[in-house]
């Protein structure tokens, strides 16, 4: 057991608190809410030049080679400080599954170009009904002599305006597949609607019109789309958790310096026991999701495959989104009316907070899991 | 970050596990019932075979006999020993008492006392709370009056845990009624033999003798059997608290009593034929304690971790007691309901099919884990630990 950092990890933590706490003051997260893209080039080219989109990219493909507890660090603080940005859609979610289902083509392709920021990878996990279900799809993609052609819709796609490269599920006659599309050059026609979300994350619906691409330009096997998508959901459920337990973190951390400074009947609030006992119960829940949250890290960066890891994961996101939830409404509470005003920045948590409760398998979702596997 | 036991570790852990199948009575479920006689002479052979093999004092310094294992170590035996209802981890001596002494005996006190209890000798038990005294521990009353080379000591303590069992007590008593009151408090070592003391039996809800009310009138204590300065008690016993948190034995109950409730589910039939566990309800019921669970194992594990590092727990301690008391209560709470009429059967001589024979004991845990979230500093208090040292949040 260690519950420490290593000194990577620490570099990684200090250099990202430093200049995140630079880069994305609550001005400049406001302003990407309100941006038609949510993060600009600029942010995004000095994040790749940190080497923080390639950390967990093999070194052979142009990352640094590190794994999901190294990165689990980053998202700790890329939580707490609601950077903006693809960084979970494409360095991580899609990143991950280039690297495990990409053949050497797509992954020499892409890989080095998603590690410098210059390609912008997005998955489409969001069913067309809006649930967390990708299955829910009426996406087809029909097999001709030397590829595919697809048509139909897909929904809320985080970043979809701005990518290069989607990674979509699609109908074909061998089942699930994914499809490594290239929509800003993709042949057909390609609609993009985007849509401005409550996360400050642009989400996009994609609707594909007889696109033709090539065979080889599904990921992984024809059919093999349920285990891409799994491996998918894994890597976006934990980098989730761990973002929200740093959103959770910085909620507390503002909550608290808040009662001690508000003053009513003569004193801080924070002296009144039934404020301690708010405070002390949302510091104990940031301390539970953040073990199991390193937990599900540690579990895909030791152990990807194993049934236990699904678990492990499914019991680190169902806690967060159980106890960030709690939190943000204790800190609600606690704010009294300056907390519901749009000046205060503490909505901006509670808006990605609850957003990001329902990505990657949302409460329920992960729960079956559980229940089902007991 | 790793959340793996190392090679060995899972060896001592494996190395327990053969002992314990070779130790404990055939057939063993537990809890142990100390109250009874039986219960309490398996208590202390199982103490005894501990002592011979250096576990109970496997974390202290190899000076006083222990073989400096980390807290890591202790930790599993703990979390096994708990998960087994295994009788015979003497709290009170080992991990209590003994690493106060190694901080704040005199020599002689040390070695008088640290070897027994090593050798898992003497019983000792913990006189803290009083009548008027519980959560509100600097507020104690019970006198011990300074009179030439000893002292003599008037009033009472209560809820105290195995008096009638024990040899020695320690204990706080007030030695100065003017000073500011967490400096007038002396902390004493009382040989329960003593003339003027009264041990009065105090039955549980559980229907079990487990604590008591102890009298003390005109009891004579010689003053090599303080423990640290005259008037310094309350730093003495602070100190000792710390050793106290190790919480990991709730969570080992918890998971313990979570997977009999599992394994009923999973193998017993509603009347319509259908396995409890196929009911979506009551699986999901037991996703979520099986996550609240881990919540709290893995702060109890930090709190561990933190020790071998060496830095003292304080806000972690309090988190673990509180996640894994509630988590305990909770997993009962859910057994209680779900194994239903049988459970609430009140008569210890029925006859019992195995169903009802879990659900009775699945019961009476409910009602000793009352206790949980109150003693050792009531969930309330440790809150007020975490907002008050953790959070500094103002006391006015």
């Amino acid at each position: 057991m260690d519950f420490g950092l290593n000194e990577t990890q620490e570099l990684i933590r200090a250099s990202a608190a430093e200049f995140l706490a630079d880069r994305s003051p609550s001005d400049f997260v406001r302003a990407m809410a309100e941006d038609e893209r949510g993060y600009t080039d600029d942010f995004w080219q000095e994040i790749g030049e940190l080497g923080w989109l390639g950390l967990t990219i093999p070194e052979s493909h142009g990352g640094s080679g590190m794994d999901m507890i190294d990165m689990s660090v980053l998202l700790n603080e890329w939580g707490d400080a609601l950077a903006p940005g693809p960084l979970v859609e494409s360095a991580i979610v899609s990143a991950a599954a280039i690297n495990k289902f990409g053949s050497e083509l797509q992954k020499q392709e892409w890989l080095p170009t998603i590690a410098t920021g210059e390609t912008i990878a997005v998955p489409s996990l969001t069913g067309i009904d809006g649930s967390t279900n990708p299955n829910a799809t009426n996406l087809r993609a029909a097999e001709t002599t030397n590829g595919y052609v697809l048509s139909g819709t897909t929904r809320f796609v985080p970043y979809g305006n701005s990518a290069d490269l989607a990674l979509i599920p699609a109908e074909t006659d061998a089942g699930t597949t994914i499809f490594a599309l290239p929509i800003k050059t993709a042949e057909g026609t390609v609609n993009l609607t985007p849509i401005k979300m409550a996360s400050g994350a642009p989400a996009t619906d994609i609707e594909l019109n007889e696109v033709v691409v090539p065979s080889a330009s599904t990921l992984g096997n024809p059919g093999q789309g349920d285990e891409v998508v799994n491996h998918m959901t894994l890597h976006g459920a934990t980098a989730r958790t761990t973002q929200m337990v740093g959103a959770g973190s910085a909620v507390t951390d503002r909550t608290i310096d808040y009662v001690k400074e508000r003053r009513q009947f003569g004193r801080p609030i924070g002296a009144f026991q039934v404020i301690q006992h708010y405070m002390a119960d949302m510091a104990t829940k940031v301390k539970s999701a953040q073990h199991l949250a390193n937990r599900a890290a540690w579990a895909l960066a030791t152990n990807p495959d194993s049934p236990q890891t699904s678990r492990i994961v499914s019991q680190a996101k169902w806690t967060a989104n159980t106890l960030m939830h709690d939190i943000v409404w204790t800190a609600h509470q606690s704010h009294g009316a300056i907390g519901f005003t749009w000046e205060h920045d503490l909505h901006l948590y509670t808006r990605r907070i609850l957003s990001w409760r329902a990505d990657y398998g949302d409460t329920e979702t992960h729960l079956e899991n559980l229940a089902r596997t007991l | 970050m790793w959340f793996e036991f190392n090679d060995e570790e899972l060896a001592f852990r494996e190395e327990l596990r053969e002992f314990l199948d070779d130790e404990l009575p055939d057939g063993w479920i537990g809890p142990n019932d100390e109250s009874s006689d039986e219960g309490w002479a398996l208590y202390k052979r199982m103490r005894k075979a501990f002592a011979d093999r250096g576990w109970l004092t496997m974390t202290w310094p190899k000076e006083y006999g222990g073989q400096e294992a980390s807290p890591m170590i202790s930790l599993i035996f703990a979390e096994e020993m708990s998960y087994r209802r295994a009788p015979g981890n003497d709290r009170f001596g080992t991990r209590m008492l003994g690493p106060t002494l190694m901080h704040f005996g005199t020599e002689e006190q040390k070695r008088k006392y640290l070897p027994d209890i090593a050798q898992g000798g003497l019983q000792w038990c913990q006189g803290y709370s009083e009548p008027n005294t519980g959560s509100d521990l600097a507020s104690l009353q019970t006198f011990a009056e300074l009179r030439g080379d000893e002292f003599i000591i008037n009033g009472s303590k209560i809820w105290t845990s195995l008096a009638h069992r024990a040899d020695m007590m320690f204990m706080l008593v007030r030695t100065d009624r003017e000073a500011e009151r967490h400096s007038g408090i002396t902390f004493l070592l009382v040989d329960m033999k003593s003339p003027g003391i009264q041990v009065n039996p105090i039955i549980n809800i559980a229907g079990a003798h487990s604590f008591n009310q102890v009298m003390f009138d005109d009891v004579h204590v010689p003053i090599e059997n303080m423990v640290g300065e005259l008037n310094d008690g309350w730093n003495v016993a602070m100190n000792l608290l710390n050793f106290e948190r190790g919480n990991i034995d709730y969570v080992s109950w918890a998971q313990r009593s979570w997977e009999e409730i599992r394994d009923y589910a999973a193998t017993t039939r509603r009347f319509d034929g259908s396995l409890i566990i196929d009911d979506m309800k009551v699986r999901r019921r037991l996703a979520e304690l099986e996550a609240e669970i881990e919540m709290a194992r893995y702060i109890t594990y930090e709190v561990a971790w933190l020790q071998t590092q060496g830095y003292p727990p304080s806000t972690e301690a309090s988190m673990c007691k509180i996640a894994a008391t509630e988590a305990n209560c909770a997993v009962l709470d859910f057994g209680v309901e779900l194994l239903g009429m049988p459970g609430l059967i009140d008569d210890p001589q029925a006859p019992k099919t195995k169903h009802e024979d879990l659900a009775g004991r699945i019961f009476k845990m409910r009602m000793y884990q009352t206790s949980g979230p109150i003693l050792a500093g009531t969930n309330e208090i440790q809150k007020n630990i975490i907002a008050y040292r953790g959070l500094e949040l103002p006391r006015r």
